[in-house]
């Protein structure tokens, strides 16, 4: 549990950042639990990840705290690097687009493999990343 | 982007306790707010021969055999009636994190506490069998350790609340 939490602190926070406690609980409990079912133990963080971005949606939405981010047409270039505010620009999202941009600049993970985990078609994916980027973008030159 | 920017989050040891509590089978966890402030009541939970039989209606005695930095082996003398000496491995950490677990997870006994500002603490204690016949036990076990937890103000000797 310890050696994993501070990972999957991050990404909950990240995706539900104002009830980021009861979702890296949530996360840890559906870990602890179904741990025995995991064939590959090599495959633990990845798996854990899946519950963690999962939960953290489903903690979010539950809160329904998020303030949707109006629909932003400049051109993304910039990175997620030139935010001045994270957690600002981050709780201001609506929580599928912080999943996506968790998992593409926190996790790094390739934009099919965020949308095969959360089971979303790739366009979604590239156009949430999108929004997600300038959200950031419109931040740092606000 | 560096990690470091990105939100974290750490649990409590409270939170980390409600983690066991919920995912080891027939767990049982009683929490409670103490009037005393942490240190005090992380102090006495630490002397483990001292504490554990003082407000664990069912343990007797309990004698530290090894200890090597947070890692203890302890042995605890339970009833009721004959008194049954059962071994425990102990990982007791001073920001108030105490985990005993008898062999072959038989028994798990989880003690924990955080500040609640300056005068306050929150405690939690938690009790599991996890093999079979702790199912069967669970209702006593629930009522056991929430007799404990009842307990641990007046051993202290402050007030304290339900959590």
């Amino acid at each position: 549990m310890r050696e994993l939490s501070p990972r999957l602190g991050r990404i909950c926070a990240s995706i539900s950042p104002q009830h980021a406690d009861d979702a890296l609980q949530e996360t840890l409990i559906a870990v602890l639990r179904n741990v025995g079912s995991l064939r590959a133990p090599a495959a633990l963080y990845g798996w854990s990840r899946r519950i963690a971005v999962h939960e953290s949606i489903r903690v979010a939405r539950r809160a329904g705290t998020a303030v949707p981010v109006a629909d932003i047409d400049t051109p993304s270039t910039t990175d997620v690097e030139s935010a001045s505010d994270v957690r600002a620009v981050l709780a201001a999202m609506p929580p599928e687009q912080r999943a996506i941009l968790v998992l593409r600049d926190l996790e790094g993970m390739t934009e099919e493999d965020a949308a095969s985990l959360l089971a979303t078609p790739i366009g979604t994916v590239k156009s949430r990343l999108h929004r997600a980027r300038s959200a950031f973008r419109k931040e740092w030159t606000a | 982007m560096s990690v470091d920017r990105w939100p974290t989050v750490e649990l409590s040891n409270v939170r980390r306790m409600r983690v066991l509590g919920e995912a080891v089978p027939n767990a049982q966890m009683a929490e409670t707010i103490v009037d005393a402030p942490f240190e005090r009541v992380w102090t006495w939970f630490s002397d483990l021969e001292r504490s554990v039989p003082a407000f664990d209606g069912l343990v007797r005695r309990v004698h530290i055999r090894r200890r090597d930095g947070d890692h203890l082996e302890i042995t605890s003398w339970q009833g009721p009636g004959a008194s049954v000496p059962t071994p425990f491995h102990v990982l007791l950490e001073p920001n108030g994190w105490c985990l005993m677990t008898a062999p072959a997870r038989i028994y798990v006994v989880g003690m924990c506490a955080d500040p609640v500002g300056d005068d306050q603490t929150h405690v939690a204690v938690l009790e599991a069998m996890p093999r079979r016949l702790g199912r069967l036990l669970r209702p006593f076990v629930g009522h056991h350790v929430r007799g404990d937890v009842h307990r641990i103000g007046e051993v202290l000797g402050v007030d304290s609340r339900p959590a």
